[in-house]
């Protein structure tokens, strides 16, 4: 069996990852328009017939998987099975979704099969010959633009940067790969799951993110913010003060020395705009943002600016949008 | 221990990034720093060096200029440094002619901490190749280490969880901002004009990989903010709501 492209699909409690129903509807769109011969491989514990079918209605006609409840845990050991299938299907394109989870193996599977690795691409115009991809580099300011001239490469995408796709729906040929048990290994050992008090979704998965900053005064405040994070379905996120002074987790911090995010909306409370942070936003779709000063620097970013205070704006935000949701249902 | 650093000099992104008529980057506008998360790595490698003695070895690939920011931040507490010319400056070849290096000069290391990515270049890919060369055991974005003998356990950022980690050393692991305060460099020890002892060593290309054709372009700027200035709030989120529902962002 041989490839162009190998997707590498992250699921979670039965049900596929967002950013990977993106990039298997986005190839899914290439394989059926182009010819292209695009292969996802799905591995891990509690694989169901669901998520099979959940793949092949996202366009996609063959699916490797290997059953395993011990690779969650070993980034090492799945780097080794990523590379070694790799090596059979000789993909062109092996692509990965920027995920906590693929940023421990990706570089290792890039090492071991001697190929260059492009991270968080914001933007790929596929062909079979020639494959441009867009990322963001220092701190956001500049572009890197990169061309695959017929190299084996990997990458790994962005969420919500993608988009989906419709396609035509496939009932997908599973290959169920199996390895000899896997090497029982003393180098990599997890003793324990701190599990955060809120299991909240990884800020970079986010759809709607409400981003907070130092125009929040107390941490009861955060009510009021949480409020309208419910109306919308969005995930909180702040700037590194707000981090610093334990607000907010540092996992959800964005900018510069947090995570770089892409929600499709952003509406940033109280933030004055300091390069730092919008380094982290500025790829939003649609950013709002709200601050007492006309002058703040983060109108510059948005799309969309309200010249006043929080206190006031975010209840009747919270109010208007709540009732919005209520006249769409 | 013998604990070794991975440190990048990479521009400062506060600095202006400038790009003349050419669509180059103006790198005369620039400022030069450590990487952010190198300087978390550097100063857990002295703390363990302060707590088991031992030694604190810099690996860096740069140029000559480089030779600067590692004489300013080995003041913090490095022992010597191995600076490595080379024009690459892709992960990949970087990986590889650090772990070529290590191998050769300090391959009986019990530790290597770096940061776990790189603000210019956001690709954080570094560490996990140079741990793949290398053959050690791998732990990226840890924000707490503990040394117990042979065995080191971390506490790793994980998706919904942190995870606690224990590898054997010898290993690789990655900080992440949060794991400890930075020291500044002694003032004495910057101001001390004996040389730091840092090895240069030139790098011969002899790659043969096929690589991709990069070019970096300014990022453009966002289309026009549409403000509203309205001193009445009820009024203010009316206007808003409108707004965005005839833009179809509601």
């Amino acid at each position: 069996m041989s490839c162009d492209v190998l997707v590498i699909v992250e699921h979670n409690e039965g049900r596929l990852k967002n950013v990977s129903s993106e990039i298997l509807s986005f190839f899914g769109k290439i394989a059926t328009d182009n010819g292209v011969k695009v292969v996802a491989f799905i591995f891990g514990d509690h694989i169901s017939e669901k998520l099979y079918c959940d793949i092949g209605k996202l366009g996609i006609r063959e699916i490797v998987s290997h059953v395993n409840n011990e690779l969650d845990e070993q980034p090492g050991l799945v780097a080794g099975m990523i590379a070694d299938l790799a090596k059979k299907v000789k993909p062109k394109l092996i692509v990965m979704a920027n995920t906590v989870k693929s940023r421990d193996s990706a570089p290792m599977i890039a090492q071991k099969l001697d190929i260059e690795m492009f991270s968080d691409i914001l933007n790929i115009d596929y062909k079979k010959t020639v494959i441009n991809l867009a990322r963001l580099v220092y701190g956001g300011k500049a572009i890197e633009k990169i061309k695959l001239l017929n190299q084996q490469a990997l990458i790994t995408v962005r969420p919500n940067v993608l988009g989906n796709d419709e396609n035509e729906a496939f009932i997908p040929t599973i290959t169920k790969l199996k390895t000899n048990e896997l090497p029982r290994t003393q180098t990599y050992l997890t003793k324990a799951k701190i599990t955060k008090e809120k299991v909240q979704k990884p800020i970079n998965e986010a759809d709607v993110i409400i981003a907070i900053g130092r125009g929040l005064r107390r941490v009861e405040d955060l009510i009021m913010v949480n409020d309208l994070a419910r109306v919308v379905n969005g995930v909180i996120g702040s700037t590194r003060p707000v981090v610093d002074m334990g607000f907010v987790r540092r996992s959800h911090q964005i900018g510069q020395s947090g995570r770089s995010v892409s929600p499709r909306l952003a509406i940033l409370l109280g933030i004055s705009g300091q390069i730092q942070f919008v380094a982290g936003i500025s790829k939003a779709k649609t950013i709002i943002a709200v601050n007492k000063d006309s002058k703040a620097t983060i109108f510059k970013s948005a799309d969309y600016g309200i010249v006043g205070d929080i206190y006031s704006i975010v209840p009747i935000l919270t109010r208007e949008l709540k009732k919005l949701k209520l006249q769409n249902r | 221990m013998k604990i070794l650093v991975l440190v990048k000099e990479i521009i400062d992104t506060n600095s202006k990034i400038v790009f003349n008529k050419q669509k180059k980057l103006d790198e005369s506008q620039v400022k030069w720093v450590v990487n952010l998360y190198d300087e978390y790595a550097l100063e857990e490698a002295i703390r363990i060096k302060e707590q088991f003695g031992g030694e604190v070895v810099i690996y860096s690939v740069g140029n000559d200029r480089t030779k600067d920011t590692l004489n300013y931040i080995m003041s913090m507490g490095a022992d010597r440094a191995v600076l490595i010319k080379s024009e690459l400056t892709d992960a990949k070849s970087v990986s590889e002619i650090l772990a070529k290096q290590i191998r050769e000069k300090d391959a009986d290391f019990d530790l290597i901490l770096a940061g776990w990515i790189g603000i210019d270049w956001n690709r954080g890919q570094v560490p996990g190749r140079v741990s793949s060369v290398l053959e050690v055991p791998f732990v990226n974005v840890v924000i707490d280490i503990d040394i117990n003998g042979k065995i080191v356990t971390c506490e790793k950022e994980g998706e919904s969880s942190n995870e606690i980690i224990d590898v054997q050393l010898p290993a690789l692991i990655t900080v992440q901002r949060g794991i400890n305060e930075p020291r500044y460099p002694s003032v004495l020890s910057i101001m001390d004009n004996t040389e730091k002892k840092i090895e240069i060593v030139d790098n011969i290309d002899q790659s043969t990989t096929k690589k991709a054709i990069i070019k970096i372009e300014p990022e453009k700027n966002r289309k026009k903010t549409y403000m509203i200035n309205e001193s009445d709030p009820e009024l203010a989120v009316k206007m808003l709501m409108k707004k965005m529902i005839a833009d179809k962002v509601m």
